[in-house]
């Protein structure tokens, strides 16, 4: 037994499928990975009867239908290792703009007939099961998931350095958005893209969720840190209220930092 | 008689398929769509202008380029701003570089094993370490060439209304161009394997809508084509698409004149065949297909053409000054409503936005390739059925299609 390759799923819920692609355009590499694998639950792959238990599991999306759910606790029920991928599945993403508005309005306005419709409140998918790892971002960075999948398989526990977006946007020599009165969230957002928003002139809009979102240990409550709340300020002189609220929705960024 | 395929693997999204045949007559032969609605025009309402192209190219991340564009030529529409031709020309290598890149993920990964009786990409790929390592060659060109010019090769950063937020390397640019050779031969190789498969003999009449222009294979703009010659502009003729919407699904369904019809790589060949560059046009004719053709399984041939001529009209646009783009431009706001067409991987995309003084989204709609020909497949289907009840002969038609689910719901 132990010759035997750990086992692997890649698994989508409801989503635009790019952190999929992410991992399919790492091209030869994904080739490299798929040697020391094997790879038993893939879209890739027809009539293989799935197995009841996986080494390791990597599940992109959200829970937007009931489907959704009933998938992600069954694959939780048989990974040993669930890695959540991307920031749908991570923070909530895209979808959970919806959480913000009226989400009745958002189905209505879409669809004219809703009976059947299912319009779930978007979470991260650790609200619904355990998640032993995070590989953040929308689209997540391909060299980030090579590396990360590559420790995880060498029996390692993989660590994404606590470093804001800042960090990589001063060593790429960006001009600052928020020096030049413009909105961003660079000083409250996971780094280890590379800033590459910033890098590209667009501002950090937080796909990879905050750098210390800290809880009451007593009540669970999210305590603001106070580089949280200097960002809002600095936000506030910048920006109307409704401008600043908007850009703390796009990702699902709110509820995880006030 | 009832057939059901739970799941349908190799395609975008999770699908499956179920059909009610009662003495020889099909009485129903319906795509299932298994994902829920991310609700994303929804989302858009009372967000800026700008926004638009950024939220909805997570509309799809296989073509998120294509959405970003879209959306971003339908803002324009509705300012009433034209970038310049050097704006247009980076545009458009953009496409075809999505085209590329959708198409080989396409032809090659989800359907080849249609065609050679291999149900698991694993297999095909041990089985064809050449081909695999040419396709791979293909992908990897058009995602760094997009990666170049966008920011990254899923989801854009450097584009945006009326311009681009920053100008591509000129210096990669030309680095990447060096292998243009090794992976025009590399697409050669692999049309010449392509041209050799088995596509049956499967013929429905149907209509065939792409975008055409009259000197050029139309991708970023022209005016609707359809098979009755009829040439009509987006803004008209998105009104002329019906859109359905029944109480049980998330995907809307399309028509034009009361009819299914086909978008796409076939119905773009079928339109406008003789406006293929050289190289794809003799491989074209090497392919001894009649044209137009009425095989929806050829749709995986016709996309392996386009990525031949994909490459062969990159080469020319490469001739642009990329410096006289529209660099971070001013936008001046005003009310309005404007439509986008583009032509995606998979067909025409539309994007329609109504805009209020301040340029905040008061209405949008987005209608996707797969949404437009769900209904078209379904036909095909019926017909498919009467002939075969094979499952796996099912399954070829639908993967032909390339549907794309999470474009189809968005």
């Amino acid at each position: 037994m132990q010759n035997k390759k750990p086992t692997l799923a890649i698994v989508s819920l409801t989503c635009c499928e790019g952190c999929q692609q992410a991992i399919l355009d790492l091209g030869e590499r994904l080739l490299a990975l798929l040697r020391k694998v094997d790879l038993v639950e893939f879209s890739w792959t027809e009539d293989e009867p799935e197995p009841d238990k996986y080494d390791l599991a990597i599940i992109e999306g959200s829970v937007v239908c009931k489907r959704d759910l009933k998938r992600l606790k069954q694959v939780r029920k048989k990974a040993g290792i669930l890695i959540a991928l991307g920031a749908c599945a991570c923070l909530g993403g895209i979808p959970e703009i919806k959480n913000y508005s009226d989400k009745m309005k958002a189905v209505k306005y879409v669809y004219k007939n809703i009976s059947n419709i299912d319009n779930i409140e978007i979470k991260p998918l650790k609200k619904y099961v355990n998640i032993n790892f995070e590989i953040p971002g929308c689209p997540p960075d391909k060299n980030e998931i090579f590396e990360i999948l590559n420790q995880v398989l060498a029996g390692r526990v993989p660590k994404i350095p606590l470093r804001p977006v800042c960090y990589e946007c001063l060593l790429a020599d960006n001009d600052c958005f928020l020096l030049e009165n413009k909105m961003c969230l660079g000083p409250i957002s996971l780094g280890g893209c590379k800033a590459v928003c910033p890098s590209s002139n667009y501002r950090c809009e937080g796909c990879r969720g905050p750098i210390d979102a800290k809880y009451d240990k007593k009540t669970g409550k999210l305590i603001p840190s106070e580089n949280t709340l200097n960002l809002l300020k600095k936000l506030k002189k910048i920006a109307s209220k409704q401008q600043i609220e908007m850009l703390l929705h796009k990702f699902g960024m709110k509820d995880d930092i006030i | 008689m009832r057939i059901k395929i739970d799941h349908i693997a190799r395609v975008e999204g999770h699908i499956g398929f179920v059909a009610n045949i009662l003495k020889n007559d099909i009485k129903k032969a319906r795509i299932e769509v298994l994902e829920g609605a991310r609700l994303i025009e929804g989302l858009l309402i009372g967000r800026s202008y700008d926004e638009a192209p950024i939220i909805t190219s997570r509309i799809c991340g296989i073509c998120p380029t294509v959405n970003n564009i879209t959306s971003i030529k339908a803002m324009e529409a509705a300012l009433d701003i034209k970038p310049n031709q050097a704006t247009q020309d980076l545009r458009k290598i953009l496409l075809w570089a999505q085209v590329i890149q959708s198409h080989a993920l396409h032809f090659f990964f989800l359907s080849t094993g249609d065609f050679l009786g291999i149900k698991n990409d694993l297999e095909l790929i041990k089985k064809h370490p050449g081909l695999t390592k040419k396709a791979i060659l293909l992908r990897d060109f058009a995602n760094r060439l997009i990666e170049i010019i966008a920011g990254r090769a899923i989801h854009p950063l450097t584009t945006c209304v009326a311009g681009f937020r920053k100008a591509p390397n000129q210096r990669e640019i030309d680095d990447l161009m060096k292998k243009y050779p090794e992976v025009l031969n590399a697409m050669i190789d692999l049309t010449n394997f392509f041209i050799k498969l088995d596509y049956t003999d499967f013929s429905r009449k149907t209509e065939y809508i792409a975008l055409s222009k009259l000197n050029e294979y139309a991708i970023y703009d022209g005016d609707i084509k359809t098979t009755d010659k009829k040439l009509v502009p987006e803004e008209i003729f998105i009104k002329d698409i019906g859109e359905i919407q029944k109480p049980y699904q998330v995907v809307k369904r399309a028509e034009y004149n009361g009819e299914a019809f086909m978008v796409g790589a076939l119905a773009r060949l079928n339109l406008q065949y003789d406006l293929l560059n050289p190289k794809a046009k003799d491989l074209l004719s090497k392919t001894g297909m009649s044209l137009p053709n009425y095989n929806s399984i050829r749709n995986v041939l016709a996309q392996v053409i386009e990525v031949v001529h994909a490459l062969e009209e990159i080469k020319k646009l490469m001739k642009t000054d990329f410096s006289r783009i529209n660099l971070n431009p001013r936008v001046y706001l005003k009310p309005g409503y404007g439509v986008g067409a583009t032509e995606a991987p998979r067909g025409t995309l539309y994007h329609a936005y109504q805009i209020d003084k301040k340029g905040i989204i008061r209405n949008a709609n987005v209608i996707t390739p797969t949404a437009q020909f769900l209904a078209n497949l379904e036909e095909d289907l019926k017909v498919l059925l009467n002939g075969t009840h094979d499952e796996d002969k099912i399954k070829m038609m639908i993967r032909a299609y390339d549907p794309c689910i999470s474009c189809a719901t968005h």
